[in-house]
């Protein structure tokens, strides 16, 4: 309902002469966009935990044709990958967590555990990175599913 | 479970996945791991680390691998790799 509304309005700005008409269908494919990364996520995670980190690369033109690339890496390997990084040794810890701190990153490593990974995972449901570059017509995505 | 195979698809076309036996690899890496192992318990001594939370997380390392799943086209070629 509140799409239509919006893709009335912009329409009358159209027929207003406000904006030209390709600036209403870039504003249409954004809202058509827009509306469809706000609810997939929610509608496909809601009420369940996570089990996948999907990485999605679309690039019209790169020289030898258009560029897809798909990743979907199982969150396990996550959970797995904290758990090996809280067995690193307190003195590897120490020297990370400075290298850090010189890169302007104030991480504590040591604070990283498996304890707290459910809810960083729980956090996860709603991520949605969305990177559109239309200089190099480029798309990246990133969630959870 | 830690992924038993790994299918893949390369070509040009839709072709159909060729599935490789990894539970072959994991068999065939297994005595090689058990005679690394004392070798392993030393150098989790010397680093302080232990040894048998290290072998925990690294079984679940690669149990987390099962379900992976890449897949990149460019150009109408396409290269895949699932872990199953």
């Amino acid at each position: 309902m509140m799409v239509t509304q919006e893709r009335k309005s912009i329409l009358e700005m159209v027929a207003a002469g406000k904006v030209t008409a390709d600036e209403a269908a870039r504003l249409l494919t954004a809202l058509e966009n827009g509306v469809q990364t706000a609810v997939e996520p929610v509608d496909a995670g809601r009420g369940r935990t996570p089990k996948y980190l999907r990485v999605v690369v679309e690039q019209e033109e790169d020289g030898e044709g258009p560029l897809k690339v798909n990743i979907r890496v199982p969150l396990q390997l996550l959970r797995a990958g904290v758990r090996l990084a809280s067995l690193i040794p307190p003195r590897a810890t120490q020297e990370v967590n400075t290298a850090l701190a010189k890169e302007g990153i104030a991480f504590d490593l040591s604070q990283l555990k498996p304890e707290n990974l459910d809810e960083l995972i729980d956090q996860l449901r709603d991520l949605t990175v969305d990177i559109d570059q239309e200089k190099d017509k480029l798309k990246v995505r990133i969630f959870c599913e | 479970m830690i992924p038993l195979i790994a299918a893949v698809r390369l070509g040009t076309r839709r072709l159909a996945w060729i599935p490789i036996p990894l539970f072959v690899i994991w068999l065939l890496m297994l005595p090689f791991c058990l005679v690394l192992l004392p070798v392993y318990v030393v150098a989790c001594r010397r680093l302080q680390v232990r040894a048998g939370a290290g072998l925990v997380a690294m079984w679940r390392l690669l149990h987390g691998l099962r379900g992976l799943h890449l897949e990149v086209r460019q150009g109408g070629v396409d290269f895949a790799v699932r872990l199953v």
